[in-house]
Formats: C-alpha cells, structure tokens, sequence
C-alpha cells in the first residue's frame, strides 16, 4: 500500500492560461454557430418540430438557468420564419342560434377587413332602408293597408251609427268604450225625460238599443282580427321594402369574398336576418324616426345594441405577420390559454355576446407554436388540463373554467370550437418532466420527445473558444463593454467550479451572465474600457461577500470555541468531518466534529444522529456500511462484539449523505486502536464495505471550509484535508487555498482506501494481513482486531457463566 | 299691408283635450307654436252634458273598448272616467308645456261643442284633433272639428294623429289681409316645425308670379324662411287639389274667407276630405 502524498498544487487548480486563448478581447469573437453542450437537446428538438404527426409536441427540460427558453425560441424563429402564415379567426352571430356563435376561417389579413366592410355595410344599410321608410311610396303604401282595417272597421261602425240614427239613437263613446243613447232634438235625452215616455216607447228603444249593442259586440269583436291582418300585411311591406333596398349593398360585398364560402354562407345569413330585423336599423338613439315608418322602442343606446348583431369578432388577427406565430405564454392562466367569455353589466345584470369573446394563446398560437411554462402552467388551475383537452380533441374550445368544470350552469355562449394546429413547446425542470411522466398517463402521449438540456460540457482545449464565444455573445446582448481574454480565462476558470469540476464547465447561461454583468460593473467602478480578470475576480468575491454571512457567524463561533472544532494535536475516537451547507444558491463547507465511543456489545454500530431521526436514510446507510466493514475485516470468523455510537457533535439539524462514512470509520478505528487522530486534518469521503474510500460532492466547498478556520487560527504546516481520489478531478480551489498548498502550509491528500487514510491520520501505520492471516504488531489494524477479539472473548466468559450467573 | 312688426298676432292658443291620440297630437303642435309666437295655452276639457245623460239611463251599458264586453255603466262610473281622463289631459298638457310654454288648464261641463267655441271666442287660436274620441263618427272630419272648422269666430288648427315636428306647411296665398294673416301663420308654424314653407298661389303669369314672390319674401324676410313657391292659375276643385298636394302630408294653411274657399261648400269639402293636417285662419 503506497502512502497517501499531499497532491501537488497544479491539481488543486485547473488553471486555464489567458496566453492560449487566440484573441485579445471577445469583440474579436463571432457569434456561437451552435449552443454550446445542447447538442442532444437541439437534435431532439429538430425532430420535434420536423415531425408533423399528432402527440409530437416537446418537452424542453433542464436545470433553471440554462436559457432553455433562448435557445427554444431561437430555433423555433429560424423554423418558423419559411412556414405560411396561417388564417385568420373571426367569430360572428349565429342569426338562428346566438348562444352558439360561428367561427370563420378567413386568409391572413381578411379578418379586419370583413370587420371593416360589416361595418360600413350596417351603416349603408341604415341610410338606405331609412330612406326606403321615408319615401312617399312606402308611407302611401302602408297608409293605404292602415286605412283600409280602419276603413273597414269603421264602415262597419258608420254602419251601425246610421241604423241607430235611423231610430233616433246615437252611439255615444265614453272614455273606455261605446254605448247607445236615444237622442231628441240633437241631444241624449236625460232619465227624467226618458221616465216620463210612454212605457211602449220605452220599451221600444231598451229592445233597439240591446239590438244594437249586440251588433257592436260583434263589430269590435272583429277588430283584433282586422288588426293582426294589418299588422301582418305591413311586415309584408316592410320586408319587402328592405329586402330591395339591402339586397343591392350585401350583393357588393359579396363580391369581395367570392372564393370563401364561409363568407357567403354567413352573407345569406345576415341578408335573412336584415329582412326580419327592419326596425334595428330605423331607430335612431334618442330621436324618433321618421313618421309613419315601423317604430322600435326607444331605449338609448338601443340602435347599436340591436346592429351589434352583424359585428365580426377578429379573434384573431395576422395583418403584417411573416411566418408561424410563436406565441409564448408568460401567464398561462386557463382563460389566457384557452380564451373567455367577458361580460359587460347591464342595469345590474351581467350580459354577454358572441362580440365579448377573447382570443386565448391557443386561437394566436395556431397554426405555429405555443410555449409554455411547466410550472406556470401547472400553477394555474385548470390550465394543464385544459391544453391537454385542446391537443387531443385538436379543437381551440372557448368555453369558462367554470363551466369547463360543471360548476357552473348559468346559460352562456358556446362559441363554435375552432380547429387547432399548433405545436406546444413546454419548458420545465427535470423533475416536473419525470414527475408528469410517472403520475399522468396522458403526458406521454402529448408530449413524445423531450429536449434534455445539459448543465454542464466538457473542459476540453477545443471547447475554449466556443465558450469564449458564448462568453461574449451573453455580453453582447446584454450591452456590456468587451471581456480581455484575462476575464475570458477568470469566466470560463468559474464556469469549472461552478460545474464543481475541473474537467467540466457549467453552461448556467444564467449564472454566467450575471456573473458577466457584475463583472462590468466593476469594470466601470474601475473606469477601465475592457473588463479584466480582475474585475471578474472582483465580482465573484462580491457575490460570496454578499451571500456568506451565515458563513462567517459559523466560523466566529468555531474561532471562539462555542462550536469545538480542534485543528491542532491529536485526540482518539475524534475526527474533524465536513459538510456542505446550501443556502439559496450559496453552499459552504462546515467543519464538523465526529466522535466515536466503543465498548462490548453485540456488533452494534449506533448512529446516534438516526436515534433521534436527525439523520437521514443515506447517512444511516454509510453508517451500516462501516459496520459491515468491521465486521468482514476484523471478526470473520468470530462475532463482532462491538457496541459504537457515533455522533455528529453540537449539530442540531439535519444530517444525510454519506459523505461522512469514511470519517465516522477513523474515528471507531482510533476509539478501538486507541490510537489518537490528528486534529490539524479533516476528512470526507464516504466508503464501501471493502474499505475503498468514494467521491463525494461539494469537495472545494468543504476543503475550503476546513481552510478557512485553520487560516484564521494560523496554518501551520500540518494542517490539510483527506479527500477520496476520485474527487481530485473536481479540485477548482480558492486561490488562497492553492497559494497555501504551494508554500506548504496547507495540504490536501488523495485517499484510496481506509488504511491509507488511518495512517495519514494516525501517523501510524494501518497494516496488513501476513501469510498467517494476522495483523502485524505495532500496527491500527492489529490494535483493532486485538480489542474486538477482547471484547468477543469477554462476551464468551459472560455468556459462559450463564443466565443468572451475573446475579449471584 | 301691414309691417310684420305690427300685426296682431297668436297670444293665446286654446287646445281641447280628451287625452286622445289626436288630441296629443294638437297638443304637441300648439305647445311648439306657442313657443315660436311666445303665446299663451289654455287648455280645456269638456264634460260631455250628452255623457252625464247617457250615464244616468236605467239600460245603459257600455261595450267596453278592450274586451268587447258590455258591462253596466252608471253616473258614479262615468265621473270617475272623467275625472281620471281630465286628470290625463292635464298631465299630458304639463309635461308637454313644460317651463317653455306658460299654460293654464280648465275643465268645463256642458255640450262640447259649443264649450268649445264659446271657450275659442276667448283666444287666437283653436287646437284640435281631426278626431276626438267623444263620438264615433266618420271616417274623416269628426262632427266636433268640421263644427269648429265651419263656425269658430277665431282661427282653428285641425291635426290629423300623427306628429307634426319635421313636417312640411304650405300656405294659401291671396293678396290681402287674409293671405297675409295666413302667410304669418304659416310662418310662424314651418318655423315652430321645422319642415320647410311652401307657398301656394293663384299667379296666372311670370310677372304676377315674381311680383308675388317678392311681396312674400318682403314679408317673411325676418323670418328667415325661404319657402318654395307654387303657382297655381285659377280655382276650384283642382286647384285645391293641388294645393293639398302641396303640403306633402304636413299642414295646410288656409284664410277661412280666401278665394280657395270662397263658399262654405268648399270649406266643408276641404275639411272633411283632406288627408293632411288643416289650418284655417280668419
């Protein structure tokens, strides 16, 4: 077994040399040709565009911050832009049904022209049939139908009035009807008169006026019918006048849309209703129309109310418009998505019309494509379903949440679904793809092909310059002032530790231009025209100063001995572990305190952290792995009599991870060697049951965590970390740190297995097995054995003496 | 001929009400009119004596308007109508009249015919509708307005039921006093309408023709109007025919004593067979 070496400065830092970056500043660069690392994500996405069939929409997953959204949209432009535009929208009334409006499809652009000649033609439609009332034809013609009811019904009274005269009787009206009076002398003859008659005469006239009375029942009866005639022949009339006089201005419109049968359909339609709805268009508001012309009730406002019925609602508009729609989504509400039914307020009462219904993404989306967010749209209630409602039954169906759901049922609009043709881009995290992917049986048939965006690309010497250019091309759009290749190599130096690994680069577009922003913040504080490393240098500090001050609380308190962490001299059972704490996009490595205690027992190892549930179940796991360990390692052949309890000391939240397992296996070893540990040392890594020491994550966070403490109380030489070997390629460690590696005060040391790292913590070496199976004296491994076997043979003595021997 | 500015003109208009379609028409047409002459309007509703008889007959049943039923019908009944009916007409008259117009309102008890034309002798003007709703009678000119018409002292407008506001006056002209009064008053009425004059004379040449025009427009001219003119030679039957034509549906202004109706025949016939709304000035 080789002895662990501290490793060299070089691989605590990857450094990338500005001198190999073949330009002085990024102004240099052109444009990226392709992103950067997405070479997967834009292949699918390729596909998902190319493939017309139904259920091949996309699902654009990632991490926040990867401008999935720019790279969609970007490709989606460059597809979009060679594609027809597609139709126009528009709803108009259903003159037969207008709770259930009709969708016409019109080419691009047509839309608000139909609007536009529906318009003048309501206006033509009231000059001219106004003026057909107003002529003396038509007040002749229906004076002549008027007066020949009256005519009639007055011949038939004329005719009773002269057969009353006849005998001396006059028809007298009275405010609420008609009677008969026997007159004299030109006058109604008064009761004292009529007493004094002789009872024939009397009698006489009682049994003339009951005739007669009788005579003008059935004449008055006749007068409802000979009114409803009359009415009936002046609607003939009417009609019969609009008919002429909106025939010739519909026919003229016809012409302009000869080749869309839609529109001529709905022209009939209108032409039918204009027929039946003259008195629409005689009322004027708040002036009475012309005399002797069909009289509508007058209520303001109530002409254009009654003509708003030959509107057309432009739902959708693509005057101007080259190409497919994309339309992107912000608000992904389910009326955003799939349209709404607005009301206005009536005397009180909420009112609609086939005139108040609001286009939503889908209707601007189809024909093209629709991006939406995952989670957004997840957020809204309703609106995931509601898309994939509109995506199987292919139709854009305009129709309230609460209708939709059957909460509702008031009587309201049901527009005409309009077909739908539109490709949805959805973008979200990974989880909410996995998560939709597991729980909705649907989702896959939505949405076949995912778009997997990478976080991170490979750190390769090719990969410089098109990081380079990515570089400069956020800076570009974002207005900053060029990056000298000194920033370039500082960027593309953190694009590595923002990968935690010195092979990769983090292709957080995100993170990256912000870190580009800050960086010409301080470029100009500065008053320089180029940014420079150091202002790179400068913004990154900035950022950890900005994030860090539970960072610095901590180590206060580990500097004034409130949290116990020793980083000199050598104590057994003890190790100084490491964690990582996350806290918004901040993580920092803490130093912990790891103890062990042993004594006989029954192969226990008890992770007092999983004792009171402070510990989660891959800490519980490393635990059980350690124990497996020392079980095959040390007492294969007999029982493992060991009772140990590890803890995490003054840690009052939560632990998982197994990153810790390597360090609570030294700290048993020591407790059972009895072999003090080196404080000056931290350690992390976690391990299997064979002894071998594996990667772990957060490895710079926590060496420099560890750093940090050790430089305020002083570096001494000893001081260092034990990382696994396999975490040496994700080294991108603080300067501060590689300075100090460099002069010696500070080191970090590869381990590869558990024996290597007891003795870089012990100074005593772990040994191994002779020919004989035994453990060499003088070595951890011994001891350790040695005091398992004592506890094993104990444990055989008690159990020997029987039960109840111990009680006598 | 006397100055515009001098004549004597409409102070008091007198308008019978029934509360009747027609009745409102002539309301309306007076209201507008005395505001254009500044004149004041009385309106008054008569009683029928003939009603207040009928009523107290022991047979008396009334065929009722709505239902073509007949039901009893006694004195308690009948003055209950009235006073509802009166208590219409002087409403309708109020809001007609509004704060434009300075009206008062009577009711009066006797024969309606001649409460009428006693009540007319006291104004300017009497406004009536062509039919009134105290007796059915003809087809055209009630007994009540052709009596008004034929025996009024004072000048009397006959208005068929349908608005007046927008429709054309034409006036009868004659080179005298009465043409004159009847050209005032025509005036008066195309402004208060606002329809349009025309008006209609006996020129039987060019020269008659612009000599009278000119007179005309001497007359109107602070009027502001500009009527049309038609000429028309002679007399008689056509001529009034034409002259009605004139009108176009709207008002006919004619002197009770001009030679267009020169006897009381013609009168009678004017009224009783013209379609458009008549005024008669004296």
């Amino acid at each position: 077994m080789t002895k662990a070496q501290a490793l060299a400065p070089d691989l605590l830092y990857r450094r990338c040399d500005p001198e190999s970056l073949p330009f002085a500043t990024t102004s240099e660069l052109d444009e990226p040709d392709e992103v950067l690392g997405q070479e997967r994500a834009l292949e699918a996405l390729r596909f998902g565009i190319g493939m017309a069939c139904e259920g091949y929409n996309l699902f654009a997953l990632g991490p926040p911050g990867l401008g999935k959204h720019g790279v969609v949209r970007r490709f989606i432009e460059d597809e979009a832009k060679d594609t027809p535009v597609p139709s126009d929208w528009c709803y108009v009334n259903d003159f037969e049904e207008p709770q259930r409006p009709k969708a016409l499809r019109l080419p691009p652009g047509v839309g608000c022209k139909l609007r536009g000649d529906m318009e003048h033609l309501v206006q033509d439609l009231r000059a001219a049939i106004a003026a057909a009332f107003d002529s003396d034809e038509y007040r002749g013609r229906r004076e002549s139908i008027e007066n020949e009811v009256k005519h009639d019904h007055e011949t038939a009274l004329e005719a009773i009035r002269n057969r009353a005269d006849e005998r001396g009787i006059a028809l007298v009206r009275t405010p609420t009807g008609l009677g008969f009076a026997p007159m004299r002398d030109g006058e109604v003859i008064g009761p004292d008169v009529f007493k004094t008659l002789p009872e024939d005469e009397r009698k006489g006239i009682e049994a003339a006026v009951e005739a007669l009375q009788e005579e003008l029942q059935s004449a008055m009866r006749q007068l409802p019918s000979l009114v409803k005639e009359s009415r009936r022949r002046v609607r003939e009339l009417d009609q019969a006048v609009t008919r002429a006089a909106a025939g010739t201005l519909i026919d003229e419109l016809r012409h302009g849309y000869a080749e869309i049968d839609g529109v001529q359909a709905y022209l009939d339609a209108v032409q039918r209703d204009v027929v039946e709805n003259t008195e629409a268009f005689l009322a004027r508001d708040g002036t009475p129309v012309a005399p002797g012309a069909p009289q509508p009730e007058q209520v303001p406002g109530a002409a254009s109310a009654a003509l708003e019925r030959y509107a057309v609602n432009v739902l959708v508009d693509r005057r101007g418009e080259t190409g497919a729609p994309i339309v992107y989504e912000d608000h992904p509400t389910y009326q955003r998505l799939v349209g709404e039914i607005e009301h206005s307020a009536q005397m009180g009462a909420l009112v609609t019309n086939f005139t108040l219904i609001k286009p939503g993404a889908l209707h601007r989306a189809n024909g093209g494509y629709l991006i939406v967010d995952a989670r957004k749209l997840l957020q809204n209630p309703g609106a995931y379903d509601a898309l994939k409602h509109a995506l199987r039954t292919r139709q854009a169906r305009v129709e309230s949440l609460g209708r939709a759901m059957s909460m509702v049922s008031t009587r309201s609009l049901e527009p005409e679904p309009i077909p739908l043709d539109v490709k949805v881009i959805m973008i979200g995290e990974r989880s909410h793809y996995y998560l939709l992917s597991q729980h909705d049986p649907e989702f896959r048939e939505h949405f076949k092909v995912a778009a997997d965006f990478d976080d991170r690309v490979e750190r390769t010497e090719d990969n410089a310059l098109p990081y380079a250019r990515m570089i400069a091309d956020l800076a570009k759009k974002a207005g900053l002032k060029p990056h000298d290749r000194g920033a370039v190599a500082r960027v593309l130096e953190h694009g590595a530790r923002l990968a935690g690994d010195a092979e990769r680069l983090s292709v957080q577009v995100e993170s990256i231009a912000d870190l580009l922003r800050e960086s010409d913040y301080w470029r100009a504080e500065a008053g320089k025209d180029a940014i420079g490393g150091e202002h790179v240098q400068a913004a990154i500090d900035a950022q950890i100063r900005r994030a860090n001050r539970v960072q610095e609380r901590m180590q206060e308190e580990i500097e004034r001995d409130t949290i116990l962490i020793d980083t000199d001299g050598a104590e057994v059972g003890q190790v100084n572990g490491l964690s990582v704490l996350q806290l918004g996009n901040y993580a920092f490595g803490k130093p912990t305190r790891i103890t062990a205690r042993v004594r006989m027992g029954k192969g226990e190892v008890i992770d007092i952290e999983r004792e009171v549930e402070l510990g989660g179940p891959l800490h519980s796991k490393g635990v059980l792995i350690l124990a497996g360990y020392l079980g095959a390692r040390f007492a294969g052949d007999g029982p493992l009599s060991l009772a140990a309890s590890l803890v995490f000391e003054q840690s009052y939240g939560g632990v998982d991870g197994d990153s810790a397992s390597s360090t609570e296996l030294y700290a048993i070893l020591s407790a059972l060697a009895g072999t003090p540990i080196r404080q000056s040392l931290a350690v992390t890594g976690s391990v299997n049951q064979r002894g071998e020491v594996q990667a772990i994550g957060g490895v710079n966070e926590k060496i420099e965590g560890f750093f940090d403490i050790c430089k305020s109380r002083g570096l001494n030489g000893e001081q260092g970390v034990l990382i696994p070997i396999a975490n040496v390629k994700n080294l991108m460690l603080r300067a501060d740190v590689v300075d100090a590696a460099r002069d010696g005060r500070f080191q970090v040391y590869p381990i590869t297995t558990i024996d290597q790292g007891i003795e870089r913590l012990t100074g005593v070496p772990a040994g191994e097995r002779d020919a004989e199976g035994r453990f060499p004296e003088g070595t951890i491994n011994h001891a350790v054995e040695a005091r398992l076997r004592g506890f094993a043979e104990t444990l055989h003595a008690f159990a020997a003496r029987g039960p109840g021997a111990g009680e006598a | 001929m006397a100055a515009p500015g001098t004549r004597p003109g409409i102070r008091r208009i007198l308008v019978a009400l029934d509360a009747s379609p027609s009745s409102l028409v002539a309301l309306a047409a007076a209201v507008r009119l005395a505001a254009e002459l500044k004149a004041e309007l009385a309106g008054l509703f008569v009683e029928d004596e003939d009603l207040t008889r009928f009523a107290g007959l022991p047979f008396t049943r009334v065929i009722d308007s709505l239902s073509a039923q007949p039901r009893a019908f006694d004195a308690a009944d009948l003055e209950r109508e009235l006073r509802a009916q009166a208590g219409r007409a002087r409403k309708a008259l109020a809001e007609a009249a509004g704060t434009r117009v300075a009206w008062s309102f009577r009711v009066v008890r006797g024969r309606v015919q001649s409460e009428l034309l006693a009540a007319a002798g006291d104004a300017d003007l009497l406004s009536l509708g062509f039919v009134g709703t105290r007796l059915a009678g003809g087809a055209r000119a009630g007994s009540l307005a052709r009596s008004a018409a034929l025996e009024s002292p004072r000048s009397v407008l006959l208005l068929r039921d349908r608005e007046t506001a927008g429709a054309p006056v034409a006036v009868w002209f004659d080179e005298d006093a009465h043409g004159e009064s009847a050209l005032d008053a025509a005036a008066s009425l195309a402004k208060a309408q606002g329809g349009g004059l025309t008006v209609v004379t006996r020129a039987g040449n060019e020269d008659e023709a612009r000599r009278i025009e000119a007179a005309v427009a001497g007359r109107l001219r602070e009027t502001g109007l500009e009527p049309r003119y038609l000429h028309l030679a002679g007399a008689g039957e056509r001529t009034l025919r034409a002259a009605l034509d004139a009108a176009h549906g709207g008002v006919l202004v004619v002197g009770a004593h001009s030679a267009l109706v020169a006897d009381e025949t013609t009168l009678r016939t004017l009224v009783e067979t013209c379609s458009c709304s008549l005024l008669l000035t004296r």
